[in-house]
């Protein structure tokens, strides 16, 4: 019984001290001095002034995640859509994997190389544009009037029947 | 933002008088309150109003701790320049007590300065406890958070605080 009153009276004390200090930390904020008051005003000016920055930073910002979101479902659709069509056409699903290799492959080409399999593109491409046998009879009918000065080398054929082949020159055509 | 200026106008002048309790030194208490505010507006300035002021005193500890720990840096890396420092330090409080004028007339009229001296006279941590708990009024909780100490050591720090204080004005007496 005499500890719980010792204990209230001690309770009451710290909270008389605490008035007390509270009520004169409270009378020394009326005594700041007018160069300090204004000093606060202008860190005040300066803190809103840099959160209304931020703020319009942010705003600027703030559709930037969702640009770069856009931007990565549309890379991704370029790279799986040819894969999905193949599927659809019945080809393998794993072309898409194919292609990213073929894309790989060909980023680290160097020239040279590039350019034989731009040859070789080109040449499996025009067999199967031009009609079957085309190219032997254009070959026989180049074969039969020379031309002065003709390069035989197959790209230069290739191309020369292409040509040939887009002024209706084939037998066929 | 206009919410955010009426917040600072209503703690600047108390984190101010914390800052100069703690550092005893009105440029750098200053330069505390402004950095705090600055950072509070722009980092957090987005965040709900009511967070607000446990994130303002938990910035401003922190700064206060900063300070006290370049102070003792300081100190131990210039320790041939001891005397030196602290006859400027002398000479500082020298001329802000005959600057200060009306203020200090003011302050020391009354009990409050004894008051105030006691609490200045506090080890930090004990200090900054009683100012957050006994003026700022917050709760056990929001002053442990603000001061990164856990629950238990602030109702320690406080009441050593206490304790002190009552020494004190009983030895002014």
């Amino acid at each position: 019984m005499r500890k719980t009153e010792q204990t209230n009276a001690s309770t009451g004390e710290s909270k008389a001290l605490d008035t007390q200090i509270s009520q004169a930390l409270d009378q020394s904020l009326e005594q700041i001095s007018p160069s300090v008051a204004e000093k606060l005003r202008h860190a005040r000016v300066a803190a809103v002034t840099e959160s209304e920055r931020t703020a319009s930073v942010f705003r600027l910002w703030a559709p930037a995640p969702l640009g770069g979101a856009a931007f990565a479902l549309g890379l991704l659709l370029i790279l799986v859509w040819p894969s999905l069509r193949d599927t659809e056409h019945g080809l393998s699903a794993l072309a898409f994997e194919e292609r990213l290799e073929d894309l790989i492959l060909v980023s680290e080409m160097d020239e040279e190389t590039l350019s034989l399999v731009e040859e070789i593109e080109f040449a499996y491409w025009l067999a199967q544009e031009l009609p079957e046998g085309s190219i032997e009879n254009f070959e026989n009918e180049m074969f039969d009037h020379p031309i002065e000065g003709r390069i035989d080398s197959p790209y230069d054929q290739a191309l020369e029947a292409k040509t040939a082949y887009a002024m209706g020159i084939t037998h066929n055509g | 933002m206009r919410n955010l200026e009426n917040f600072l106008i209503s703690v600047e002048k108390k984190a101010f008088r914390m800052a100069q309790l703690a550092t005893h030194c009105e440029a750098d208490a200053l330069d505390i309150v402004q950095d705090t505010m600055i950072k509070l507006a722009g980092k957090y300035s987005h965040k709900p109003e009511h967070e607000w002021r446990p994130l303002f005193y938990s910035i401003l500890e922190n700064r206060i701790m900063d300070w006290h720990r370049k102070q003792q840096l300081k100190k131990k890396f210039f320790f041939w320049r001891k005397d030196e420092l602290s006859e400027n330090e002398e000479l500082a409080t020298e001329l802000q007590q005959t600057q200060a004028g009306p203020e200090s007339e003011l302050i020391s009229e009354q009990l409050g300065e004894r008051i105030l001296a006691g609490v200045a006279a506090l080890p930090l941590q004990q200090q900054q406890c009683f100012v957050l708990r006994a003026w700022e009024g917050l709760s056990v909780v929001e002053t442990a958070q603000a001061m990164g100490i856990n629950e238990n050591s602030v109702k320690t720090h406080y009441a050593r605080a206490v304790q002190k204080l009552k020494a004190f004005q009983t030895s002014n007496q």
